[in-house]
């Protein structure tokens, strides 16, 4: 399946992007997202971020579907 | 219970929040909190201005899970939240929450438990820039 994943913050100027496009088998995890990630963009791999799919904190087991949306979500400092 | 909120550009300001609350006869008390830009952030003495990045999408979502979980906790009639995006200087305000309810009690305790929230788990990102650079926050390196 195809995926796009939004990036925000610090996340956004190291990969000069606002979002990531990742090609990823049928079924995958959020755990195989993040793999996905660490192996293409490296600048990541010692980054914090959650992951938040359709507006909700996930975790690595959550299975991801085709068509939701996918976030990178560093660390939040509203207020 | 009412909840509105949204992101501005530029600095917050109470006018819109306190708009939002202010028709409901049943309120006996509305009680506000501005946060706003100091130059002694996050351990200088230099900042001359933020600049906050939000998921709007999730934003909403999150303000209203927050609510969600009020009601369980406080009597509340009303919340309104609005929260800048963009570049915003020293003394503007980055965030403006305004609570309702028959009594001040749960006002009080209610804005307390929301800013927690709202710095914990709400997608609001902030960079501080400084005199001579700027640094995204919260990242250990």
């Amino acid at each position: 399946m195809n995926l796009t994943v939004k990036l925000f913050g610090e996340l956004q100027e190291l990969c000069e992007n606002s979002s990531l496009q990742l090609q990823l088998p049928t079924p995958s995890s959020v755990g195989d997202l993040l793999l996905a990630v660490s192996e293409r963009y490296p600048q990541l791999v010692k980054r914090t971020f959650r992951v938040a799919v359709d507006c909700n904190y996930v975790d690595k087991s959550f299975a991801l579907q085709q068509h939701c949306e996918i976030a990178l979500i560093p660390p939040v400092c509203g207020g | 219970m009412k909840v509105v909120c949204r992101l501005v550009e530029g600095p917050a300001s109470g006018d819109w929040g306190r708009r939002q609350l202010s028709v409901n006869h049943n309120a006996g008390c509305m009680l506000e909190f501005s946060g706003q830009v100091r130059a002694n952030n996050n351990q200088r003495n230099d900042v001359v201005a933020l600049h906050y990045q939000a998921y709007p999408e999730m934003f909403a979502a999150e303000v209203q899970k927050i609510a969600t979980e009020m009601q369980g906790q406080f009597e509340l009639i009303a919340l309104a939240v609005e929260h800048s995006v963009g570049e915003i200087t020293l003394g503007q305000d980055a965030v403006h929450v305004v609570v309702s309810a028959a009594h001040r009690r749960d006002t009080f305790a209610a804005l307390e438990f929301f800013m927690m929230q709202l710095k914990q788990r709400v997608p609001i990102f902030k960079k501080e820039i400084y005199s001579n650079g700027e640094q995204w926050l919260g990242q250990q390196d």
